[in-house]
């Protein structure tokens, strides 16, 4: 039985990880390589711009955040003179990038948003001096939280950027892969291109990811958007719709494990590609893995011993239920808590919708947007061996005494994702597993008792 | 004209550096230096400062989820992971579009009272962020309102990101809220000595379960030493612990920056008096810190003991250190992000000086550097010291390149030793590189030594930095075989290249 607990729908506190709508156009636009961002507010944000613009480096690009060095003194006096002294001088290539860029994103911290800072009127007037387009978007932190200013930025790209289209339509644009809440979703979302190429699906657009200001231009092309969230965007929607490339807003399950890749692929390769490349393309992948692990009794071991384990699993709505169904699924673990974070209600309907199903062969609860505190505590009295989370909630968890893998989140911090080797598909399920043995140890290896066991020389004589 | 020079900079003793700076935020410090706005904010500074340290008070955020994230992005996590603080409970009033425009105290309220039932903490702080502070919304009212319906003792303490230079300014008004925190002595421990301005790092000891701590262990044995006993190090512990700081007889500065406001406050409400020596570190500035209590205490003659003692057993590798390092130049990188935080790099610097080498400081920013007057009190007026800093744009919070620092002294990788702090020490294979530049890792932030201060104090911390110096003079006589972070961001990342640079170089 699936039982769903939301404390949440009864007060406006929360208490989860959930990084504000400027976070959401810099993780867009940072996969745009062209086109620089330029930060106007406070530093604390600014810093979070930072270091989560780094996601899209591993096998992607660079495209610098740069602050315009917004203080106190701006927050009374404005600070607009700021903004268009640092628009200028990346619009002539002397700051942070070495010739013009295709563009130039503005966004803006919450203090300059509530002084009423006019950064469409100052972005027009760089534009019109210097001929580079600079697109400002109003997302403060308190406009909503990564996904809606993902939805914002998406919006002001194809008012800006993308022609009506009348010819021909083919393939998918997959959208916002860095909402999946995989904390390798650089090196998942490449694979899932090469998985859905593979199938004969065409991917038009990831929007986005190793793009230039060009490439977003080919967006009417596709026949369909396929979002890598749950979260509901209605405003992407009705213009995609009316650019005629309609939206999959029912949730599809993320292609994490074996039993999900097969689902994910075949759906999306039936629909927009062709099915029997795409059951091929699965029997060589698995043919690849039985290569490491057929017969391998160190496999053997370790499959054994993870059967009838006891997991929770804590994270953005699509990871966190796939990876629910691929632990259950696949290596036979009992999930007994799920947290799933989301901005808007369907996010967690949509999960709750894909897990419901394992409520018949499955007793677990499900916290739709839970604070950090409930969280631990359901996990506490579940009684489980480990927990799947992010890197954020780890101290939280290991405080409980529960060992903890991160898989969740982003890429950025502290995640060992070095290896460009995906969690996603077919192939991804030899790094899943590698990784749930690892935090498997850490749940079994007697090392407490090792310590007190240990051989001290000379203990023991008279 | 050298390159840096060409470029606007120029060497000033660290006084006169200071002096020669306009005040911050205005448009004539905007003009030299264009773009500065730091790393952090008040805010999270403040929701570091109080939260974590104290396991048992929860920070409630009046603001976005937004502000909320960006201190777990990075250094709630960071400092739990590293720093063995606890898991921080944020709660947060989630604070919207339409809360900007109609207010958001029923909010605040009906969360204060939900934390004070779920979380029951003994102490609820609430802070505000950028948009809550900026509209006005009434926080002293609501907590007055909420009367017996919440338990807790609940206090307000204002922090606007956008408040005051991240590193100087945010920090100092930090001073007065932390007292404020604190209960009127009911006795005064005689032989009790408290600790400020340790940041970063709880009470905890390896002995309790640390990996790798020693800072506290560092300062109860300088205090320990002279027969005096550790009363609190701040910030730390509980609710219980930091109330009770007050009954010490003396605070002692581990940094000027967090220490000196509290130490203001704490004798202006509470009258206890304090010492402004911070960081001991070489075998002088230990003794000097040592010294400065002992007087105050009336125990010259312990402290002379026990400092003869424990530099005796140091004496000889402080002699091995500095006949390898005795007349290089000492490049003291202050941080090539932030470029923040001079006080331990320049305590890192007297430790060199002690050594005989001639310390260079670059890459503090200018407005961390005139926000931060505190540390050129503990530095200048205090100790003493007066060092050649590197004045300039730093347009954009852009470090100046360690190589160009070297052109411009005209020094070989031979005649200097390289420290730096925080993250991103400069390496580029085939020029710059520890295989053939001596570099030390200073930063507080990636300094781990088992058995050791991290943050280099004291005794075991002084031995600790000699050892590391020594081996990293030696590592880099190998002039060769680079470091992998090194050929990562060099253009000739092999060996084979080297020649090829060099003799590309000649002609």
């Amino acid at each position: 039985m699936m039982d769903v607990v939301s404390t949440a729908a009864e007060t406006k506190m929360r208490d989860q990880f959930q990084p504000g709508a400027f976070i959401g156009t810099i993780l867009t636009t940072s996969g745009i390589l062209d086109t620089v961002n330029v930060y106007h507010g406070v530093s604390g944000c600014h810093a979070m711009a930072q270091h989560l613009r780094g996601d899209h480096v591993p096998n992607g690009g660079y495209v610098p955040v740069v602050g315009t060095g917004f203080l106190e003194n701006d927050a009374i006096m404005g600070g607009a003179k700021k903004l268009e002294q640092t628009l200028r001088l990346v619009a002539q290539g002397k700051l942070a990038v070495k010739a013009p860029p295709q563009c130039i994103w503005i966004s803006m911290s919450d203090c300059p948003a509530v002084g009423g800072e006019d950064i469409e009127g100052v972005a027009r007037g760089v534009t019109a001096e210097t001929g580079v387009k600079i697109i400002a978007v109003e997302n403060a932190g308190f406009k909503g939280g990564v996904a809606r200013g993902t939805e914002l930025t998406l919006c002001k790209i194809l008012d800006e950027f993308v022609e009506p289209y009348d010819g021909e339509r083919e393939g998918i644009n997959l959208i916002a892969p860095f909402l999946m809440g995989s904390a390798n979703w650089p090196f998942d979302i490449d694979h899932m291109v090469e998985m859905l190429k593979a199938a004969g699906v065409k991917v038009n657009l990831v929007l986005s990811r190793n793009l230039s200001l060009a490439d977003v231009k080919r967006f009417p092309m596709a026949a369909a958007n396929v979002p890598l969230t749950y979260e509901e965007m209605p405003d992407f929607v009705k213009r995609s719709d009316a650019l005629g490339v309609p939206t999959l807003t029912d949730g599809l399950v993320l292609p994490y494990g074996i039993g999900n890749s097969e689902e994910w692929l075949l759906r999306l390769a039936d629909e927009y590609g062709d099915g029997k490349k795409a059951r091929a393309y699965l029997l060589s992948e698995m043919d690849e893995i039985k290569k490491v692990v057929a017969r391998n009794f160190n496999f053997s071991w370790m499959a054994s011993f993870l059967s009838d384990k006891y997991a929770a699993v804590c994270g953005y709505a699509p990871f966190a239920a796939a990876l629910t169904r691929y632990l259950f699924h696949d290596l036979n673990i009992r999930v007994k808590v799920v947290g799933l974070w989301s901005e808007t209600e369907a996010g967690v309907q949509r999960a709750t919708e894909i897990l419901d199903p394992l409520g018949d062969s499955l007793d677990f609860t499900v916290l739709a947007n839970p604070t950090y505190f409930e969280l631990g505590e359901a996990v506490k009295n579940a009684n489980v061996d480990f927990v799947v989370g992010s890197m954020q909630d780890k101290p939280l968890f290991k405080g409980y005494g529960i060992p903890h893998l991160n898989l969740c989140g982003f890429y950025y911090f502290n995640n060992y994702n070095f290896i460009p080797w995906p969690l996603a598909g077919v192939k991804g399920s030899l790094r899943l597993f590698s990784e749930v043995c690892r935090v498997v140890d850490d749940a079994f290896y007697e090392s407490e008792a090792w310590k007190k066991l240990n051989f001290v020389p000379g203990d023991g004589r008279i | 004209m050298s390159k840096l020079e060409a470029q606007g900079y120029r060497w000033l003793p660290l006084k006169e550096a200071f002096d020669s700076l306009p005040e911050i935020d205005t448009a004539e410090f905007n003009e030299l230096c264009p773009g500065y706005e730091g790393v952090w904010c008040r805010y999270l500074w403040t929701t570091t400062y109080f939260q974590q340290f104290f396991h048992d008070v929860v920070v409630v955020t009046h603001g976005p989820l937004s502000c909320t994230a960006a201190v777990k992005n990075f250094k709630q996590t960071h400092y739990s992971l590293h720093s063995a603080l606890p898991f921080a409970h944020s709660p947060c009033t989630n604070m919207d579009e339409n809360a900007v425009i109609m207010g958001g105290t029923d909010i605040l309220a009906d969360t204060l009272k939900r934390v004070d039932r779920e979380y029951r903490p003994k102490l609820i702080i609430v802070t505000d962020t950028c948009a809550s502070y900026m509209i006005h919304d009434d926080v002293d009212a609501v907590i007055a309102n909420l009367g017996a319906e919440v338990e807790a003792k609940v206090v307000y303490t204002p922090s606007p990101g956008f408040a005051g230079v991240q590193c100087g300014k945010a920090v100092e008004a930090m001073g007065p809220l932390v007292a404020a925190l604190m209960d009127p002595p009911k006795d005064i421990d005689q032989q009790g000595v408290n600790v400020l301005g340790v940041y970063y790092d709880t009470r905890f000891t390896e002995a309790e379960g640390r990996k790798h701590g020693g800072n506290t262990e560092a300062y109860a044995h300088l205090i320990e030493g002279l027969g005096l006993k550790v009363h609190r190090i701040m910030n730390a512990g509980g609710y219980d612990y930091l109330r009770t700081t007050p009954e010490a007889r003396v605070n002692t500065i581990h940094t000027a920056m967090w220490g000196y406001p509290v130490a203001r406050a704490m004798e202006e409400q509470f009258g206890t008096p304090w010492l402004k020596r911070q960081l001991p570190m070489g075998l002088q500035g230990t003794k000097d810190w040592v010294m400065e209590l002992a007087i105050f205490m009336g125990r010259e003659e312990e402290a002379e003991r026990f400092t003869k003692a424990e530099e005796e057993k140091l004496l000889s590798l402080f002699e091995e250190t500095k006949k390898l390092v005795e007349g290089k130049v000492l490049l003291v990188e202050c941080s090539r992000n932030s470029q923040a935080k001079y006080g331990e790099m320049l305590a890192y610097a007297r430790l060199g000086e002690e050594l005989g080498m001639q310390p260079y400081v670059y890459s503090l920013h200018p407005m961390e550097f005139k926000s931060q007057i505190d540390d050129l009190i503990a530095v200048n007026e205090v100790e003493g010291m007066n060092p050649p800093v590197l004045i300039g744009p730093y347009p954009y919070h852009q470090p100046v390149n360690v190589e160009d620092v070297m052109a411009d002294l005209g020094v070989n990788e031979d005649q200097c030793l390289y420290i730096y702090d925080d993250v991103f020490p400069y390496a580029k294979s085939g020029s710059f590189d520890p295989c053939n530049v001596p570099r030390y890792t200073t930063s507080s932030q990636m300094k781990r030594v088992k058995g050791s201060s991290f943050l280099g104090v004291g005794y075991a911390g002084t031995g600790a930095t000699y050892r590391g110096i020594i081996e990293s003079v030696k590592a880099a006589r190998r002039k060769s075989k680079p470091t992998f972070y090194g050929r990562v961001w060099s253009s000739t990342p092999f060996e084979f290249q080297f020649a090829q640079r060099k003799e590309r170089a000649s002609t």
